[in-house]
């Protein structure tokens, strides 16, 4: 590729140079050939006039004396100058009066002297001068002497010239190949630099790539300027580059915070189902043992439970409730303590016996090492309980049966530290950073295992940060339980308080109509109050109650005797209602499988219903849920039980009649 | 070839003819201007000695005319006057004498044509001997009489004239070299 390039520079560079040496050439011998010519003429001219006056001045007596012989030698003088072929006298009377030839060949002349040589007149023809002077004597016209002069001698010496430059063309020629290759390398070099470089540049990207420089001049200047060129470019692509990743930076921070307001709308919204179905579950229990109280013919065996249950659900509906308040207030920086002398162990030793018998109740072993001597700080008694129970709590829930919570509150350096650890079933670590969050729960499926809002940790931990402590969960992976430690700064003043205590319940009634008798009905609902509840109402009207507390339970039962009528919640450990129903549905026995059924969950949003329906419930009842209208659906799909069931008709209230 | 010469001969003749026709014409038609006569030429001869030779300042003053003479028989006549009428000399007017004999003239002339015999003529070049003037004859012999100037006619017809150069520079005249080349030069030493 480069071969014929150079080649091709170092060939217009001759042509450039013989071009330009042969035009001056031509012009130069054009000019000289002109010069020549004029010179030669006007010196010929100059010589064979001097020659005419001589003769003209010699002749003039021949003239006046009529000696044609005398003149005839004057002419013959005419023989020394090289250049005269012929001459000529001629007397007044324009007669030939005299002649001279050189050769024989020369060619005689005009008898009469030709009007044009009148006088003094010379004209050059193509090979010759002819020049003409008058002859006279003291101003007495005599007659003319014509000379004719060759010019073949300048011819001559025209054709050596011509000779002797294209002699010097040659040279030149050679000269010029000669000054041509010098050129190639002065010139065709840097610019073969320059079109390695522009390839480089344009092949690789590389704006770093320089042309080497050729020194001063046209060409250095050119190489110059590339490279400046090639400077601006460098760094106009590095600017395009850190505009990129700038841009590109910020395309991932925003991704980033999308992503997380993504995430954190869908943490609402789950809040959201969570709480209402926190809300509705003691609901269901309040409402359902309120109702049958109000009917009264409750034996005091029952009606102690009743107001037991209430009692329960109501409590756990206001700490709930408090929750709720405690984060709006922690949201809206409202949340303000009374700071006072706190007895941290007394405290702490409230809160446990608060929840021993919840932990006696599910086989939980407490475990308490107080040290006594952890106590001065300064704090509200109220929050710090608050903080004890919520850490308790969430360890008992946690925990397994048989399983165990271990409590200890010590005082390592200058601070107090409380250690809650349970055997339970552990954090993931990925989950491990969020579990102070709002809203948050490792599980928040409608499988899910354990109730609550997700709040708990995230009230505490702002709570002590409120207190100036820190707290710090730790796990070493799911099964292998978790540790919370709270540390907090000791006080100055050491005082006692006393442990804070929860609220009362009051209670609400319902009537019980009497319509569900013979009718067989089975209930799946694993939580044990609304299974206690929803079995009491519905003996109450009169039906014939079998629960289960896990869909597998329900499908045993189910299996064992089929039923009129079903009742499944939804939100399930394990197995949840939608998987049941839809089993239920693909049963092989057309009994079975047309089985009336009525979802009945404390999710309530349409969606909920639609997925109810959609999963092959004939109706949806969303907790709590009066005896009156549980009455009134179970007693409809009973009568829709003789028949098929009619999927067509899958609406969720009450059918007519 | 005899049925060729013929014709060319015939040609050759009407050519001669034809010339002698022409000739005939063209002296009809007043071709003397063309081809002079012989006192023509002398004159005009005359004239050109006249200009080509320096006289003596004492011979030729300011404002005194140039005087050709004419001794005896006017040989030239009327063509000396046609010739040298209105004509100056060294810008001295030119004016035209004749006589029988030298002493019949009013001045010593500047030329003088010798139109005598030959004794006469030596008479006259005796009167002017030693004086600057410029003697003309038109006989054999009269350089070595003490001539200047002698006319005489070629074989081939045509006037020429010889100079007794050591008479001419010993009256003090200087005869122009353009004369001498074309005379024949005669006379004894003085």
């Amino acid at each position: 590729m480069s071969a014929p390039r150079r080649l091709t520079i170092r060939w217009k560079l001759t042509q450039a140079t013989v071009a330009a040496s042969g035009i001056a050439l031509a012009l130069v011998i054009l000019a000289f050939t002109i010069y020549e010519t004029r010179r030669f003429e006007e010196v010929l001219l100059q010589r064979i006039s001097a020659e005419a006056e001589i003769v003209a001045l010699n002749a003039a007596s021949a003239l006046m004396f009529r000696d044609p012989e005398s003149a005839t030698s004057t002419l013959a003088g005419l023989s020394a100058e090289r250049s005269v072929r012929a001459a000529a006298i001629y007397g007044a009377d324009r007669r030939l009066f005299a002649q001279y030839r050189r050769a024989a060949d020369a060619g005689a002349p005009e008898e009469e002297l030709p009007a044009a040589l009148a006088g003094s007149r010379h004209a050059f023809t193509s090979d010759a001068l002819v020049l003409s002077r008058p002859i006279g004597f003291q101003g007495t016209p005599l007659g003319t002497v014509v000379i004719r002069a060759a010019t073949t001698e300048q011819a001559a010496r025209l054709r050596s010239y011509t000779a002797l430059a294209a002699a010097v063309s040659l040279g030149a020629f050679a000269v010029a190949v000669l000054l041509a290759a010098g050129m190639h390398r002065a010139i065709s070099r840097p610019i073969l630099s320059l079109a390695d470089t522009a390839r480089v540049v344009s092949e690789k990207k590389d704006y770093s790539a320089r042309a080497v420089g050729a020194g001063p001049g046209e060409l250095g200047l050119l190489v110059a300027t590339f490279n400046e060129m090639l400077d601006s470019l460098h760094q106009r692509d590095e600017a395009l580059q850190d505009t990129r990743r700038r841009l590109e930076a910020t395309l991932e921070e925003r991704t980033a915070l999308y992503r997380e307001a993504e995430q954190a709308n869908r943490v609402k919204d789950e809040f959201l189902a969570t709480l209402s179905h926190e809300l509705r579950t003691p609901m269901n229990a309040i409402v359902g043992w309120t109702s049958l109280l109000a009917a009264g013919n409750l034996d005091p065996e029952t009606t102690a439970r009743a107001i037991a249950s209430i009692d329960r659900n109501a409590k756990a509906q206001v700490r709930l409730i408090e929750d709720i308040l405690d984060v709006s207030r922690i949201v809206s920086g409202k949340l303000r303590l009374k700071i006072q002398p706190v007895d941290l162990p007394a405290i702490v030793e409230a809160a446990v016996d608060a929840l021993r018998h919840a932990a006696e109740a599910k086989g939980v072993r407490l475990q308490v090492m107080l040290d006594q001597e952890a106590a001065p700080i300064n704090g509200d008694a109220d929050r710090l309980q608050q903080v004890c129970w919520n850490l308790l709590s969430n360890a008992i829930k946690f925990t397994p049966r048989g399983g165990r919570v271990y409590v200890e509150l010590s005082r390592p350096n200058s601070h107090v530290e409380l250690l809650v650890r349970d055997s339970g079933q552990g954090i993931k670590p990925e989950f491990l950073p969020h579990v102070f969050e709002r809203f948050r729960q490792a599980d928040s499926s409608s499988t899910r295992a354990h109730g609550g809002l997700g709040l708990g940790l995230a009230i505490v931990r702002h709570l002590v940060e409120l207190h100036g402590g820190t707290v710090e969960a730790r796990s070493d992976g799911e099964g292998h339980g978790a540790s919370f430690v709270v540390q907090l700064p000791m006080g100055p003043v050491r005082a006692a308080a006393p442990a804070r205590t929860g609220a009362a319940a009051r209670l609400a009634g319902a009537p019980v109509p009497d319509e569900l008798t013979g009718v067989r009905v089975l209930v799946v609902e694993d939580d044990a109050e609304s299974r206690e509840l929803l079995e009491s109402m519905l003996t109450r009207l009169g039906a014939e109650v079998e629960v289960a507390a896990s869909a597998a339970e329900g499908m045993a039962a189910l299996e064992r005797r089929p039923p009129h009528v079903l009742l499944s919640d939804i939100e399930m450990p394990g197995e949840d209602g939608y998987s049941l129903i839809r089993r239920i549905r693909a049963l092989p026995s057309a009994e079975r499988a047309r089985l009336p059924a009525a979802a009945l969950t404390a999710y309530a949003r349409t969606e909920d219903r639609i997925a109810a329906l959609a999963a092959g419930f004939q109706f949806h009842l969303s907790k709590p849920v009066a005896a009156s209208e549980l009455a009134a659906v179970v007693a409809s799909l009973a009568r829709r039980g003789t028949g098929p069931p009619a999927p067509s008709n899958p609406g969720s209230g009450p059918p007519a009649g | 070839m005899s049925r060729s010469r013929r014709p060319a001969l015939r040609l050759r003749a009407v050519g001669r003819l034809l010339a002698v026709v022409l000739l005939a014409a063209r002296a009809a038609t007043g071709a003397e201007a063309q081809k002079p006569t012989e006192y023509e030429v002398k004159s005009a001869f005359l004239f050109h000695f006249a200009r080509l030779t320096e006289w003596p300042q004492a011979a030729l003053a300011p404002g005194q005319p140039f005087v050709v003479a004419v001794i005896g028989h006017d040989a030239l006549g009327g063509a000396l006057d046609r010739v040298l009428e209105g004509q100056a000399v060294h810008g001295h007017p030119l004016v035209i004498r004749r006589a029988a004999a030298p002493e019949a003239l009013p001045e010593r002339p500047h030329i003088l044509f010798v139109g005598t015999d030959r004794q006469e003529a030596a008479r006259v070049l005796r009167h002017y001997r030693e004086q600057p003037v410029l003697t003309v004859g038109e006989m054999e012999g009269f350089g070595e009489m003490g001539g200047i100037v002698n006319f005489f006619v070629t074989a081939e017809g045509r006037i020429r004239f010889e100079i007794n150069v050591r008479q001419a520079e010993a009256r003090g005249l200087r005869m122009s070299s353009q004369v001498l080349k074309l005379a024949r030069i005669v006379g004894p030493g003085p």
